[in-house]
């Protein structure tokens, strides 16, 4: 063997060979069997380490991987993990989180504070069992810390394998992934500064240090590198500038990390989540490094953890125990805690299960708190191999089991478009009129009316429903436009905006209505044009709209209202429908400095008063309410505007000027229905 | 005319539920690569490219192609792969074979070479969703929210279901616009226990407003189903094969829902 590898440079390049193969090989298989690659990452790492090849082949083992030769390994995988801890950052989208915020953030603290708790406790015990010499304090705070952990990378991986990225479910996996990570991670930067100073006072030095640290990155480096992306934004190609930037940006923040005397890893991930995630800048970036991170650097961090691991140490009855003691432990916290939690913000069981699940899968991230834990001193082989154990099987155990508690079909249902949707735009304020118009030649009269009852910026939708068996004539470029134009045209005059809408309709009171329920306008303005005949004043659509749409209703008869209304007049009892009147009356006087005159009854005055506020002294309030006065008054007015609980038939039966029946909101009205 | 391949891309892929990095990692390309290409900044894949990319989304890879290449070159592209097929068509050719010798080659080609495998389902046809009851010709809209809302007075069976199925709708169109270009848009909404539907809207005047290829929409089709399942993606993807084919341009001039539903049978081919 000696002269294949006989200086360290050459060995450094076998054991570099060596291991990326073996990575790439055992990752394929691992693919095959429906597991994630991390699996056989480590598994592979395992198999070079002293339990497998160590053992079977010692004097490979000793050529390859003598003892003294892994220093550069282990800084080179140093490098390796502080690359790919920054591409995690790089993954974790703040947008993610919002929208179930509360639920997110339940679960994601029940899922590290139980391990965490449950953690530390049977560190205790598991020491005994190993009868270790390490420090119980820390070792129970690393134990625990180390359970509190979920691998977000691993996860997003099986995730994508189960197809569950896009329900709800999935994203509420990410979510409580994304934010346990951070949760944890600052756990562990307390942990470690507790475990690398010399008492509390360091500890809480540390701490604050690291409070200023990520105020510092997230309100000063963070605006500062939205302006390094708005400027490199258009293509969508990183220059070797900026790629220099990224990785020193994430090797200096690792490295004041580490002064302040929390973990370097903790410093390269701030890094990457600060990093601005719009235009897939961040996309681009990490598909720069990561393919060289994946398949060079992080095989040989798997390698280092293998190496420190001997699963022989696993094999007498107590470790054996107290390996079965940490597993379970490990589920328990990590799963239990997560299920019970879900079961509290109302997931049904199985999502809850599933969740639990997903939760428990650790894997990368894992790793490298417990190899923190090594270097600092504070597991020992023993502890960390059965460590390394725990989480080959409760990786491996996500898969399966997922796809036992949560099978495909669940999933489908429960897809993202399921969950109780956004409500529509319900802002009825004055923005809106939806104006219905029936004949080419009452177009700009409605349009003219629509305009007066709105404001500056109101839109007016010019609705025209067709008759569904017309057969529309080609030689028109199209029957709508036809009728729409001379209404389009008036509201170009006019200064208003008017946009068209039209389609064919079975029920044309059905589908305005309709129309209304989604468009949200203040009024639905329709148009009485047929003469009145009998006792049925408002036949057909008119009477279905008034009896079923929600907005306010505005009938107009036009009885050769030829410019805008200079006089209007508001016969007012006091009812919904006559506030309603009024409101808009009001509002019609407001947008030509018409004139109104509104007769009360005594009783009421004050409402009116009260309704017209600030327009009170453009109006004149007369005290008369009987009919004969209305009558006569109205031989004055070019306008009426009434209450449709007026009983308006007598005011058109007879001789008078166009008319603007009013009908309230449905949501004003008192519960008793409206007679017509 | 083609649609165009990028956003209809990532309009399925989204559907289907795939991540960026995901999709790009299965067809071996990279994610930057794929979002380039998704947004348009980059040309249409390969045509091994896209086969990889319909067998990563399990759609059948034609479809695919006809999306990319456009009807004719798709075929054109299967021609020149299959040296055979070409001298078979122009025996066809030579003896000027009609619609009925070629439906009955069909049949004989149904009934001894079964289709293997994912092609054994039946391909996804519009015409078992459209009956002249959903289909409104010539309407006038300003934008696809006012589509989208006179869609739903022949969707919806009551006030209720209008309202949680426009919201639903939109909702879905703000996460990837349906926009496929080719003047076509397909707003989709997945609403579990309810038969597939789907209402097709021709315009009388295009709607000018932001598409992947600069051309305004003339055609909606605008679909409910109840899972997002891989029949579900297949209809989408053959709403984007007949935009390809000319859909827009073909409804155009119908005058009546019948006219319409023979004009679009004619594209309407598997």
């Amino acid at each position: 063997m000696g002269w294949l590898i006989d200086d360290p440079l050459s060995r450094f390049i076998a054991q570099l060979v060596i291991v990326v193969a073996l990575a790439r090989i055992l990752g394929r298989a691992a693919r095959k069997i429906g597991q994630p690659a991390v699996v056989a990452e480590i598994v592979g790492g395992i198999v070079l380490g002293p339990s497998i090849l160590g053992a079977l082949a010692p004097s490979v083992s000793n050529a390859l991987f003598p003892p003294g030769s892994l220093e550069p390994l282990a800084s080179v995988s140093q490098l390796g993990v502080l690359l790919f801890v920054f591409l995690v950052g790089l993954e974790v989208e703040p947008a993610m989180l919002r929208g179930r915020a509360r639920a997110t953030f339940a679960i994601a603290v029940a899922g590290i504070v139980a391990p965490f708790v449950l953690g530390a406790a049977v560190a205790v015990p598991v020491n005994e069992l190993v009868a270790s010499r390490m420090p119980t304090a820390e070792l129970a705070l690393f134990v625990g810390a180390a359970m509190a952990v979920t691998a977000f990378p691993v996860l997003a991986r099986i995730l994508g394998d189960h197809r569950l990225l896009r329900t709800r479910l999935g994203a509420l996996a990410i979510a409580c992934a994304a934010l346990e990570d951070v949760i944890a991670w600052c756990l562990l930067a307390f942990v470690i500064a507790f475990t690398r100073s010399d008492g509390l006072m360091q500890a809480a030095t540390t701490t604050v240090l690291a409070v200023v640290f990520v105020a510092t990155m997230l309100l000063v480096v963070r605006p500062l590198l939205e302006r390094l992306v708005d400027r490199n934004n258009a293509p969508l190609t990183l220059s070797n500038d900026v790629v220099a930037i990224a990785v020193l940006g994430a090797l200096g923040s690792a490295w004041i990390s580490d002064r302040i005397g929390i973990h370097l890893v903790f410093g390269a991930f701030l890094f990457g989540a600060i990093v601005p995630k719009r235009d897939s800048f961040a996309h681009a970036l990490a598909d720069k490094l990561e393919s060289i991170v994946v398949v060079v650097f992080l095989p040989l961090f798997f390698v280092v953890s293998g190496l420190r691991t001997h699963v022989g140490l696993v094999g007498s009855a107590t470790h054996a125990l107290a390996c079965a003691l940490i597993i379970g432990v490990a589920c328990l916290g990590k799963l239990g805690g997560t299920l019970v939690a879900a079961r509290a913000t109302g997931l049904r069981w199985r999502e809850a299960g599933a969740l639990g699940v997903l939760m428990n899968t650790r894997g990368l991230m894992e790793l490298i708190v417990l190899n923190v834990g090594f270097e600092l001193g504070v597991l020992d082989t023993a502890i960390f191999s059965m460590m390394i154990v725990m989480v080959l099987v409760t990786t491996m155990v996500t898969s399966p089991v997922l796809a036992r508690v949560y099978p495909a079909r669940d999933a489908i249902r429960d897809l993202v478009a399921d969950t109780p949707g956004p409500q529509l735009p319900t802002r009825a304020s004055e923005d809106r009129i939806l104006a219905c118009i029936s004949h080419p030649r009452v177009g700009p009269a409605m349009i003219a009316m629509a305009g007066s009852l709105g404001g500056e910026h109101t839109e007016i939708i010019a609705l025209h429903l067709t008759r569904d068996d017309e057969l529309l004539d080609v030689d028109k470029s199209s029957d709508a436009d036809h009728i729409l134009a001379p209404a389009l045209a008036r509201a170009d005059e006019l200064a208003l905006r008017a946009r068209a809408l039209s389609f064919a309709s079975r029920d044309p009171a059905e589908d305005i209505v309709r129309v209304a329920d989604v468009r949200a306008p203040d009024v639905v303005l329709l148009g009485l044009h047929k003469p009145v005949l009998g006792n049925d004043l408002f036949g057909g659509v008119v009477h279905g709209v008034l009896r079923d749409a929600d907005t306010q209703v505005a009938v107009f008869v036009d009885r050769g209202l030829s410019a805008l209304p200079a006089r209007l007049l508001v016969p007012f009892h006091g009812s919904d429908h006559d506030r309603a009147a009024l409101r808009l009356a009001a509002r019609i006087q407001r947008s030509h400095g018409a004139s109104l005159a509104v007769l009360v009854a005594p009783e009421v005055r004050a409402d009116a008063i009260a309704i017209l506020d600030r327009d009170r002294a453009c109006c004149e309030i007369v005290i008369a309410s009987t009919t004969d006065v209305i009558v006569r008054r109205a031989r004055d007015c070019d306008l009426i505007v009434v209450g449709i609980d007026r009983e308006p038939e007598h005011l058109i039966r007879e001789w008078s000027p166009s008319l603007l029946v009013v009908r309230a909101r449905s949501n004003e009205l008192a519960p008793a229905k409206v007679s017509r | 005319m083609t649609t165009h391949f990028g956003a209809t891309l990532r309009m399925l892929r989204i559907d289907a539920g795939l991540g960026l990095g995901e999709l790009a990692e299965r067809i071996g390309v990279s994610s930057a690569y794929l979002s380039r290409v998704e947004h348009g900044h980059d040309p249409v894949p390969t045509p091994d490219r896209v086969i990889a990319i319909a067998r990563a989304l399990e759609l059948p890879p034609i479809v695919l192609l006809e999306i990319a290449q456009g009807a004719g070159a798709a075929l054109a592209s299967y021609l020149e792969r299959v040296p055979e097929a070409s001298s078979l068509f122009l025996e066809m050719a030579t003896r000027e074979l009609g619609a009925a010798e070629i439906a009955r080659i069909k049949a004989f080609i149904d009934r001894t070479m079964p289709a293997r495998g994912a092609s054994r389902r039946k391909p996804a046809r519009l015409s078992e969703l459209l009956v002249p009851d959903r289909v409104l010709v010539r309407a006038v809209c300003s934008d696809i929210e006012d589509l989208v809302s006179v869609a739903s007075t022949r969707l919806a069976r009551d006030r209720a279901e209008a309202r949680s199925l426009v919201a639903k709708l939109l909702e879905r169109e703000e996460t990837a616009p349906s926009t496929m270009g080719a003047g076509v848009v397909a707003p989709h909404a997945i609403i579990s226990g309810q038969p597939s539907r789907a209402v097709l809207v021709t315009l009388a005047r295009p709607i000018k407003t932001r598409t992947p290829d600069g051309l305004p929409i003339q055609t909606g089709l605008i679909l409910v189903e109840p899972e997002a399942d891989r029949a579900h993606l297949e209809r989408l993807a053959h709403i984007a094969r007949l935009a390809a084919r000319g859909l827009a341009n073909t409804l155009e001039h119908a005058r009546t829902p019948d006219d319409a539903l023979r004009r679009l049978a004619t594209l309407d081919v598997s």
